[in-house]
């Protein structure tokens, strides 16, 4: 009866106090938003991840390479795994066809068990025969054999035979009945399985290795379950294969988390500030009515139950409304995204429970919290204190030397400086905001899309062979001297410079000199005798161009035309200097050195292709002086008149028809690059502007109340004689020193946490180049401002409607 | 010599259709230096009257004539004309809670723009023995220290009339008479005209002219 009692006085009291109950509920309703919109893209990405995973890289956390038969006993019987499926290799036979070895593809002899739970078969089935073979999607059409299976090929197999070193030779004809789909890791490494009947392969191999591949029952920090679990059993870090895709895609590691966390917290913090604020002054002007209800005789716990029903409804209510818009962001936000990710796999708007309940409790939490300080401290107030409560609670006293005059901007300041913890979550939200719109600013404004376009291009436009030819090695000489020729009946052209690329293999030990393994290539089992480097050929001119970039050592062109040396690109990880000699292997074992003579910075121009060792750069005169690769790969023209219509329809016209050739332009990509950075920044202020919404809304309400709640103070001031023109200026000097304090304090804050996040953000993308947002905070303060003037103005006019003694006889 | 005068002053107030004679065609005139009680009883319009001779509420009809001046013609500088020419002293002090003593006083002041007499605020301060609390909050003081600091800050522009509203209504007896006492004596020293308005029979008693107020009416007794 008591409970029924309240929560009749809690509706009332909500819609008594409607202005104070609307805010709290739109501040709700945006933060809810936002953590609901938020936790549906990160659900949505998740799920995207999760089908690639899948797709690409096969259902299993990592493969454990070369156990032996007690370990895949073990393996068996741990209660962790759920799944492991065994691939059989051959280490003894090798498939020697030389279409193989020209396209650089290294296949390996394998068997699987249940290879279906495992990778996706893009067509056909597993071998059932001894004759029949499964093969890469990707393979096939590389050498030319289509895509279809029933396919029949010649396999010739070497068998080493591990006593003698003999190896024996046979010829065999397969007929490929199963496709596999694309798995990226062996195909980043020209790595293709070849896989064969169980039968087959015992028939003809001594030395079956065991590699097993393992699905977790958890997901949970899977990556160190994994190594726990190896360890436990035996095998040793190398012989771990981690399926980073996957285990990214599925695991719940306490990081990933923590990105998500410090994201909702950030929402929540700022939503806690505001509704914190409004309960303060509410209850700060109210406290009188909850005397009354002591006084009357109602309890503490009647209190709380008539405070935590009113959090009760006001939370619901902006829950509701927020789930309701949070739904329509993430259905405009996640096609967004997909615009912004113009062929790449879709993300589909995928809304979970859990998005649901993140933001139920997200809500709750809010009017919960923020009602629970506030109501603490009217818990511990006296009846009579109630009374007397003075909601103005002047914190600092320290008023050194007495003033010789008080001026408008003293007393504004005055003001400012006294009711310190007033003003303090008005500052902070405002802070908060001005901080985190540094922070986008500056990772937003550091996109250099310039720098981006220049690393891709190099010049006005550029000619390049497609993915699908330049993969191959087929022996076509697509941009040859009669493609040059005819670059030359180009007028518009005022040059052009030619490229050539090789991928050459570090040698182990001078590999281990001079790069350090990234965790992520350890973790791949990628080792000092895997790096590889790719090695650009440039021709003398557009050799020249790299001389402004040179960090350390010399350039000289000269040494560059008629010597072994190089130029390295500095990437930050690998450790080269002038003067050093680099070792690489040739196809045949045997080794080859250059000397580095220069460094350049990574801001050069145009390099593309992308290895697991640092850039390096030389004369096209080595390439062929090392017997290399030296077709040219790509063209970069430069027309002297960037855009121009008619060498592009020139070039384009020249190309028609031809899929092996691709044109870019510098205008065409990097207008595709803007509009992606527009979308990223539509995306990220628009989040930002849902935040700002939330600090306005406080702005509004504290400003309003504070102005409103001092009508007789201001009443007074008339009454001395202060002018309505001195009362708007003292207003405006008030509001200007909250605008002021919090963009200091966000400058002094923001700055250095914005280049933190620029350095993160440069990690991901070379292109970035750091820009100051100066621009961003000036504007912000100005609109705060502006802001504030609209907010006191309107305060202004409403005072000026009331006399100097009704203003006096205000009571709150 | 005629500092205050008014002409046929009327205010009435009305309320859900009912109109009520706040102040009803009062004619007044009051000389340089002179001391002057409004009485009345509760809601017979005192403060009211007082509130319109101090130009802080605009009457519905007549007019208000300060040295001279009729101040409700002046327009938009009626608060020019008033911090210079009039102090007012509420009974509940209406102090700035985040300014001290010296900055509450000497706040007329800093809004009008002109330099402070920094001797003449120090006279105020030791007249009404506030010189030891000056760096003070208003909260920190007494009830008869704050209206203490309110006459200084009403005195602080030496203004030719000083208005008060029932300045020790909520002192107790002893302490308000020591701020009326006080209060009386500065005017005198300064040779300002005092408006007071009060319940209190014995100061109204003092008065040079008692104003008294029946039903928005005012009837002068000299």
């Amino acid at each position: 009866m008591q409970n029924r009692t309240m929560w009749n006085l809690a509706i009332k009291n909500i819609f008594y106090n409607k202005r104070r109950s609307l805010l709290i509920i739109f501040t709700i309703m945006l933060s809810v938003c936002l953590v609901f919109s938020v936790m549906t893209y990160w659900n949505s990405y998740r799920s995207l991840e999760k089908r690639e995973a899948l797709e690409k890289e096969g259902e299993y956390h990592a493969e454990y390479m070369d156990v032996g038969i007690w370990q895949l006993k073990r393996i068996g019987n741990n209660h962790d795994i759920c799944g492991s499926y065994i691939t059989y290799k051959a280490d003894d036979v090798h498939i020697v066809n030389e279409d193989f070895a020209d396209n650089y593809i290294t296949p390996q002899a394998v068997s699987f068990e249940d290879l279906e739970k495992v990778y996706h078969l893009y067509a056909g089935h597993m071998p059932q025969e001894e004759d029949e073979i499964v093969m890469d999607r990707w393979v096939m059409e590389t050498l030319g054999l289509g895509a279809e299976p029933g396919i029949k090929i010649r396999l010739s197999l070497g068998i080493a035979d591990k006593d003698t070193g003999e190896v024996c030779q046979i010829e065999r004809d397969f007929q490929i009945m199963g496709i596999l789909g694309d798995i990226e890791s062996l195909r980043a490494g020209n790595i293709s399985y070849v896989i064969f009947d169980k039968g087959f392969l015992d028939s003809i191999s001594k030395e079956i290795s065991y590699n097993v591949k393992i699905r977790l029952r958890s997901n949970f920090e899977s990556r160190k379950q994994v190594e726990d679990l190896a360890f436990a059993m035996g095998i040793r870090e190398e012989n771990i294969n981690y399926n980073t895709a996957y285990l990214d895609a599925f695991g719940i590691e306490i990081m990933d988390i923590f990105g998500l966390a410090v994201v909702i917290s950030f929402i929540l913090f700022i939503a806690v500030i505001v509704v914190l604020n409004i309960y303060n002054i509410y209850f700060g002007q109210n406290i009188r009515i909850y005397g009354l209800f002591k006084a009357i005789g109602a309890t503490d716990l009647q209190l709380r139950i008539f405070v935590f029903y009113e959090s009760l409804v006001l939370g619901s209510l902006g829950i509701i409304a927020g789930i309701a818009a949070g739904t329509g962001m993430s259905f405009c936000v996640v096609p967004l995204t997909n615009k912004m990710n113009k062929g790449m796999t879709e993300i589909i708007t995928d809304i979970s429970a859990l998005s649901f309940l993140t933001a139920t409790v997200a809500g709750y939490f809010i009017v919960l919290f923020a009602s629970s300080s506030p109501l603490r401290k009217m818990m511990q107030i006296s009846v009579t204190g109630a009374y007397r409560y003075n909601p103005v609670n002047m914190k600092n006293r320290n008023v050194g030397k007495l003033a010789e005059k008080i001026s408008i901007k003293y007393l504004a300041y005055t003001y400012i400086s006294r009711y310190k913890r007033k003003l303090a979550f008005n500052i902070l939200s405002v802070t908060a905001t001005f901080i985190l719109f540094i922070v986008a600013g500056s990772i937003i404004g550091s996109m250099n899309l310039d720098s981006l376009t220049s690393l891709t291009i190099g010049g006005d436009y550029s000619i390049q062979i497609s993915d699908t030819v330049s993969r191959g090695r087929e022996r076509i000489d697509l941009l040859d001297a009669d493609f040059l020729n005819e670059l030359d009946n180009y007028e518009e052209i005022e040059s052009y410079h030619t490229i050539m690329y090789e991928r050459i293999w570090w040698a182990e030990q001078s590999a281990q000199n001079h790069i350090e393994l990234p965790e992520e290539y350890i973790e791949l089992g990628i080792g000092y005798g895997d790096i590889a480097s790719i090695l650009y050929g440039y021709d003398s001119e557009f050799l020249e161009g790299i001389e402004k970039y040179i960090t350390a050592g010399t350039f000289d062109l000269k040494l560059l035309e008629t010597g072994e040396y190089i130029i390295a690109v500095d990437d930050g990880i690998s450790n080269i200097s002038p003067g050093d000699v680099l070792y690489f292997n040739n196809s045949d074992g045997s080794e080859f050195a250059v000397r580095v003579l220069g460094i350049v910075s990574n801001n050069i121009t145009y390099r593309g292709y992308k290895a697991s060792g640092c850039d390096l750069i030389v004369h096209q005169n080595l390439l062929e002086h090392l017997g290399m690769d030296t077709r040219i790969q790509r063209i970069v023209i430069s027309s002297g008149n960037w855009g121009g219509q008619d060498l592009k329809i020139g070039l384009q016209e020249m190309l028609d028809g031809r899929e092996d050739i691709v044109l870019v332009s510098y205008v065409d990509l990097k207008r595709e690059l803007e509009e992606k950075k527009n979308m990223i920044s539509a995306i990220s202020h628009g989040f930002l502007l849902v935040l700002f919404l939330i600090v306005v809304f406080n702005l509004v309400n504290t400003t309003f109340t504070n102005v409103l709640s001092r009508k007789r103070e201001l009443g007074i001031l008339e009454a001395i004689g202060l002018t309505l023109r001195q009362e708007k200026k003292l207003l405006q000097f008030e509001s200007f020193y909250i605008v002021a304090v919090s963009s200091l304090i966000g400058v002094v804050i923001g700055y250095p946490v914005g280049y933190i996040a620029f350095l993160l953000f440069k990690k991901q993308a070379d292109y970035a180049v750091y820009h100051f947002p100066i621009m961003e905070s000036l504007l912000l303060a100005a609109v705060l401002w502006l802001l504030q003037c609209f907010i006191v103005n309107r305060c202004s006019s409403l005072l000026e409607k009331q006399s100097v003694v009704e203003k006096i006889r205000y009571k709150e | 010599m005629e500092i205050l005068k008014t002409t046929d002053l009327t205010k009435y107030y009305s309320h859900n259709g009912t109109v009520t004679k706040a102040v009803d065609h009062v004619n007044i005139s009051i000389c340089k230096g002179e001391y002057v009680s409004i009485i009345g009883q509760s809601g017979a319009g005192k403060s009211t009257l007082l509130n319109l001779l101090g130009g802080l509420d605009k009457p519905d009809a007549g007019k208000v004539f300060i040295k001279g001046t009729s101040i409700y013609d002046e327009g938009k500088n009626l608060t020019v004309f008033r911090r210079r020419n009039i102090g007012f002293i509420f009974q509940s002090y209406n102090l700035m809670p985040f300014l001290n003593v010296w900055e509450n006083i000497i706040l007329p002041a800093g809004i009008d723009g002109k330099s402070l007499d920094k001797a003449f605020a120090c006279e105020l301060l030791e007249r009404l023995e506030l010189s030891a609390k000056k760096s003070s909050f208003p909260e920190e003081l007494s009830g008869g220290q704050q209206q203490r600091v309110a006459i200084a800050r009403a005195l602080i522009m030496k203004p030719s009339i000083v208005l008060a509203d029932e300045p020790t209504g909520n002192l107790d007896s002893k302490t308000g008479s020591k701020v009326f006492r006080l209060l009386l004596d500065v005017c005198k020293r300064f040779d300002q005209t005092l408006l007071l308005v009060t319940h209190n029979e014995m100061l109204a008693k003092e008065a040079d002219t008692i104003i008294r107020v029946v039903d928005g009416a005012a009837v002068t007794q000299k």
